[in-house]
């Protein structure tokens, strides 16, 4: 069934199955290290850093895209 | 369930890494493995998305579990154990985390502060002279008052006398006695003058100018600044004096001709000290006659030098400054330190300075990077005497000899420029030997560089973003990295 299907694509809708199949699978990883690491940072109290977090306007937001450059330049860097 | 925000920055990365063909693929077993598991279990085998952007939506939606159809047509919500296992392993980390960062801060941080106080205080005990320590410059500029025209007519009168010793007097008592205002006593009574007295008067101590009067002074001791204060108040005093007659126990006749005898004698002191002192600036002579002639560098004490600030302006005037006569102290005999001979051969003396300058400087480095590297190691090995709860339950007790020794290896190394890198080296010590069980060094090395990056950052500010480097760090070694391209 899925044969046919594909059989039934262009060349180049198949090679975007692909490359999204392939996005999601990395994206699921960042995704889930980005949510995880934002949920500890935001759950963190009593110590030093949660002063900046209380006392900004740091939001979920903000600190996705802080951990997603680290994330970027570790990797892109040459990890 | 995944929030949008993560989402939208994970697939925008994502697509980034498959232009560059970089497959990201989680270790097993690990907390990321698990998580992305979660998600790929509910996740059909064709991902109905054909936009970054409905990948972000549809990642975030199916985190949280998918919908699927039974035989019959009818929908069923099939809930993803995704947000479970989420909503675990973010408290477990919460609390790792934070008991972690009270540990840097609240342990290692401290122990690298007592470090640095213990050493600082020991470093202020060595005291160094720098090379500009050795000397001791006064400048001597004539006081208005020795310009005076009414004074220097009245001293020139007396040029010719024949008076050779000056007449004692027996004055001590009334000198020294508490009710005898000295500086009330010489004046003249011309306003403009006395003026010029007082001015002069408050510049040097009370007690020097008595003890000129009392004391037996040896003359020729003196050098011109001192030989025109010492003429000026005995001339003065004893003016004064054979107008007043009003001290001491002589009868008033004789009083009146020793006071004017005397009066003679230090007119005729003070002409001579004047016009030394003029032809001194008039040869462009640049230091007193009393002024050090040698610079030793490997001995205690100074060398004192006096300046007459007349001629070393005429220096400034050609930018040059100090320094150029520091030089020539060390090869020309004093009197043949003037302004002409600095000026027509500045380089040279220049060069002279620097040439011994930089010679002492690097001795004396050398003592200071010693001294330094004794007290570092003193003060860290005694720093593992007392060690923490953490120290111990990481076995640190059985690795203190190692400990050190890798100090020692790593201070022995350290060079007279370290020395500006305090900070840097006590963390690596305390945090990356000494608590190098942990991610200390990592954590805090991480802020400093924060916060030498901007001058405003608050500490807080720069700890949030060494968390971030740390969990960040943490989460991708539990990921295996692939080029597909290569």
């Amino acid at each position: 069934m899925q044969n046919e299907q594909i059989q039934d694509k262009t060349l180049e809708e198949i090679l975007t199955e692909k490359d999204i199949t392939r996005i999601f699978s990395n994206a699921n990883v960042i995704a889930n290290i980005i949510e995880l690491t934002s949920d500890v940072i935001l759950n963190i109290a009593g110590n030093a850093i949660s002063d900046t977090i209380k006392n900004s306007t740091i939001n979920r937001t903000i600190l996705a895209n802080m951990i997603g450059n680290k994330i970027k330049s570790e990797i892109l860097g040459g990890k | 369930m995944l929030s949008k925000a993560s989402t939208e920055v994970a697939v925008n990365i994502a697509s980034l890494y498959q232009l560059k063909n970089i497959k990201l693929i989680p270790k097993h077993p690990s907390i990321i493995s698990e998580l992305c598991n979660k998600i790929l279990d509910v996740a059909p085998n064709s991902i109905p998305a054909k936009t970054v952007d409905d990948l972000s939506i549809y990642l975030s939606e199916i985190s949280s579990g998918q919908f699927k159809t039974k035989k019959d047509n009818t929908k069923y919500f099939v809930e993803s154990s995704h947000d479970i296992l989420m909503d675990n392993y973010t408290k477990e980390y919460t609390d790792i985390i934070a008991s972690h960062i009270s540990f840097y801060k609240d342990v290692v941080n401290v122990s690298v502060r007592k470090l640095f106080e213990s050493t600082k205080e020991a470093l202020n005990n060595y005291r160094f002279k720098e090379p500009e320590d050795f000397f001791e410059v006064t400048y001597f500029k004539l006081h208005d008052v020795f310009q005076n025209p009414t004074l220097v007519f009245e001293i020139q009168d007396y040029e010719k006398t024949t008076v050779t010793v000056k007449d004692n007097i027996d004055l001590f008592k009334d000198i020294t006695s508490e009710e005898f205002d000295l500086k009330e006593y010489i004046l003249t009574g011309s306003e403009e003058l006395d003026t010029q007295i007082i001015s002069w008067y408050s510049t040097i101590e009370e007690q020097k100018l008595k003890s000129y009067l009392i004391d037996d002074v040896v003359e020729s001791s003196l050098a011109i600044p001192d030989l025109l204060n010492y003429s000026l108040i005995n001339y003065l005093f004893y003016r004064s004096l054979s107008l007043k007659l009003n001290l001491g126990s002589l009868p008033k006749v004789k009083l009146g001709i020793s006071a004017k005898v005397n009066t003679e004698f230090f007119a005729k002191k003070l002409n001579y000290a004047l016009n030394f002192y003029n032809r001194e600036i008039k040869n462009g002579q640049l230091l007193t006659t009393d002024s050090d002639t040698y610079v030793n560098f490997l001995q205690d004490g100074k060398t004192r030098i006096t300046v007459y600030e007349e001629n070393f302006e005429k220096l400034s005037e050609e930018n040059l400054n100090i320094e150029v006569i520091f030089g020539a102290l060390q090869i020309l005999p004093l009197r043949k330190i003037t302004v002409n001979e600095l000026i027509q051969n500045k380089e040279k003396y220049y060069n002279q300075w620097e040439r011994s300058r930089s010679l002492y400087v690097v001795s004396l480095n050398r003592k200071k990077l010693d001294a330094f590297k004794y007290i570092l190691t003193l003060h860290f090995t005694n720093s593992l005497i007392d060690l923490t709860e953490a120290e111990k339950e990481n076995g640190v007790e059985a690795k203190k000899e190692a400990i050190v020794n890798e100090a020692k290896k790593f201070i022995d190394k350290l060079e007279v420029n370290d020395i500006e890198k305090l900070d840097e080296i006590y963390l690596y010590l305390v945090a990356g030997l000494r608590f190098g069980f942990s991610d200390a060094y990592k954590f805090l090395r991480q802020m400093d560089s924060y916060l030498k990056s901007d001058e405003k950052m608050q500490p807080s500010e720069a700890a949030l973003y060494a968390t971030i480097d740390l969990l960040v760090d943490f989460m991708l070694d539990k990921v295996d990295i692939t080029n597909l391209a290569n």
